[in-house]
């Protein structure tokens, strides 16, 4: 749309010349907007999330996003680096920590930092040979399923900027998240269910809020969902005892035209939001109670995941996911607290790893086996990383680990991505990245890609220029994929 | 839309709409609409709501039931002496109130 037509479009959002006496500007700007249509017929506003084509063959149809929210601690958990062992306790050697800054740390004044190595113990897995620690003991079982890839960069060290960054490629609120982006462009294939849904567990939710599965300048429509995991997903989906079916169906509809009248007098898109939004809720009337119905699934699957039907937990949701999925869903994102490890590296890390590491090798087990590992592309990892230097916080012997940027661990899984292969190499304090670069920008740009989409092609125009997911950066990482 | 609260509200509204409202569908209408929206509705709007209030005295009226278990549920107020059409009415401009308080123009001030 140019830049006229949105300036005229605000102005309807003042309702400017629905409320002028003339009426005359109406019918103008109807006839602006509809470029022909009279305004006496009524056009059914289509489905923002029907499925649209992709730009070239995709390889995922669908993603599921693990965010593990507050840097999980990829020196204990994945990134083997025995000779920290050596410098453990010492100061942290000048030439590493020289110019950075960190979140909580004084580099420059009192204390200076010392190396923490990890505790852990360390055993190479699969054929792949991957390390992993004695933390996660299924994912261990795993590891020639997994894209495994260290070194990755960020750009902020604190969680709420960070979070916004791994979800719309800028540290600053108000741009569209990843699952905005691909609705926005390739819609989805459930008709039944949103296109984009957000599961949480954990203690309590990311920092940062709904700004992260936010839809940003992009219609409402496109907007993550969130469902509960225990109970209904979505509160007050059941008509109310004593409203009879039929007259349901006929509010439902009643309200849709009126709605839809207004819609054609102001072409205003948050009503097509609105109208849209409320025939999905009808719909998952019926679709949402089958989703949430775990009573389908085999004792088996309920105890590989460690799932408990009605209780909220990740692993719960690691099961939802895999049938949201199933039924259509085009994006779903996890956010599992609580990773944050400052103070104690320890039993909370210990607590945390033990929530994540049985469900997340189920899902990948289960979508496999399920027949949609090979269309689906799983991801995981958190907002940033974890120094190799401790940070105490005079919790007596107990040590953590301050926020790092310069690299961080993910892994993927699934469609496009090379199985048993490692992308990415940490130098031998595991502080900076000596092997191929990449940032989150190339995450996006290679995610994308994965589902038949070229990053740079993905644009909405908004406040006089082009914006997209990867902002003006992005590779595609070749390296990555099958 | 299902939010238990809101149906209570659509029942309040529907009182008003019959003691204050005036006595024909159209006047009653009118002072809904002034009520929710602040504003009388647009032709258009009248014909749909007067076409769905129709549909609902009806599906009321069949269904005798409905229109008493709608009515005594917790925070409704029952007249307990209101007849079978009394209750079919007061369900029927039930309806009308929650299509209403359902509306993007509701909802949405701008």
């Amino acid at each position: 749309m140019n830049t006229e037509d949105r300036l005229l479009l605000s102005e309807t959002r003042r309702h400017f010349f629905s409320k002028c006496a003339i009426g005359v500007g109406q019918i103008a700007l109807a006839s602006l907007l509809n470029s022909g249509k009279s305004s006496a017929a009524t056009t059914t506003s289509p489905n923002p999330m029907a499925e649209k084509p992709t730009m070239f063959p995709p390889k995922a149809k669908n993603i599921i996003f693990l965010h593990m929210a507050g840097g999980p601690s990829q020196l204990d958990m994945f990134d083997y680096k025995p000779a920290l062992k050596d410098l453990d306790g010492k100061v942290a050697p000048d030439e590493l920590i020289k110019g950075k800054r960190f979140a909580f740390m004084d580099t420059f004044t009192k204390n200076p930092p010392r190396i923490l190595a990890s505790h852990r113990e360390f055993r190479q897995y699969g054929n792949s040979g991957f390390w992993v620690s004695s933390l996660l003991p299924n994912l261990a079982t795993v590891v020639d399923d997994l894209t495994m890839i260290h070194g990755i960069s960020t750009e902020n060290f604190n969680h709420a900027p960070a979070k916004c960054f791994m979800n719309t490629g800028s540290i600053r609120f108000g741009r569209p998240s990843m699952g905005a982006w691909i609705t926005y462009g390739i819609g989805s294939h459930s008709d039944d269910l949103p296109g984009f849904v957000v599961l949480q567990s954990g203690p309590r939710g990311p920092r940062g809020g709904a700004a992260l599965w936010s839809s940003g300048f992009l219609p409402t429509a496109y907007q993550g969902v969130p469902f509960r995991s225990g109970g209904d997903p979505i509160l007050d989906l059941s008509t109310p005892a004593g409203i009879p079916q039929g007259t349901q169906q006929q509010t439902l509809e009643a309200i849709r035209d009126l709605n839809q009248i207004k819609l054609d007098a102001t072409g205003d898109s948050e009503i097509s939001t609105r109208i849209a939004a409320y025939e999905m809720a009808y719909r998952m009337q019926t679709s949402g109670p089958e989703l949430i119905d775990f009573a389908k699934e085999s004792k088996e699957t309920l105890e590989m995941y460690g799932a408990e039907p009605g209780k909220a937990s990740y692993a719960n949701n690691c099961l939802l996911a895999a049938r949201l999925v199933e039924r259509g869903v085009r994006f779903v994102q996890l956010y599992h607290t609580e990773w944050d490890h400052h103070a104690d590296i320890g039993q909370p890390l210990d607590q945390a790893c033990k929530e994540i590491d049985q469900p997340t090798a189920a899902l990948i087990k289960d979508l496999k086996r399920r027949g949609l590992l090979e269309n689906t592309l799983i991801i995981w990892g958190g907002e940033f990383g974890r120094t190799p230097m401790a940070e105490g916080r005079e919790l007596g012997d107990k040590f953590g680990r301050n926020h790092h940027i310069d690299a961080f661990t993910m892994f993927m899984a699934g469609a496009g991505v090379r199985p048993g292969v490692q992308i990415g190499e940490t130098d031998e304090f595991g502080f900076s990245s000596i092997g191929e670069r990449l940032d989150v920008h190339d995450i996006h740009a290679t995610l994308l890609h994965l589902l038949g989409i070229e990053h740079t092609k993905l644009t909405y125009t908004f406040q006089g220029r082009a914006f997209r997911l990867t902002d003006v950066s992005g590779r595609v990482v070749k390296s990555l994929l099958a | 839309m299902n939010d238990e609260a809101f149906l209570e509200f659509a029942g309040a509204l529907a009182e008003r709409i019959e003691k204050e409202g005036g006595a024909s569908d159209q006047d009653r209408l009118n002072y809904a609409y002034l009520l929710t929206l602040g504003r009388k509705p647009m032709a258009r709007e009248s014909d749909r709501l007067l076409k769905f209030l129709a549909q609902q005295r009806q599906v009321y009226t069949e269904d005798s039931n409905a229109g008493h278990n709608l009515l005594s549920r917790p925070g409704m107020t029952l007249n307990t002496d209101a007849t079978p059409a009394q209750a079919a009415e007061f369900a029927a401009w039930t309806s009308v109130g929650r299509v209403l308080l359902n509306l993007d123009d509701f909802m949405t001030r701008e």
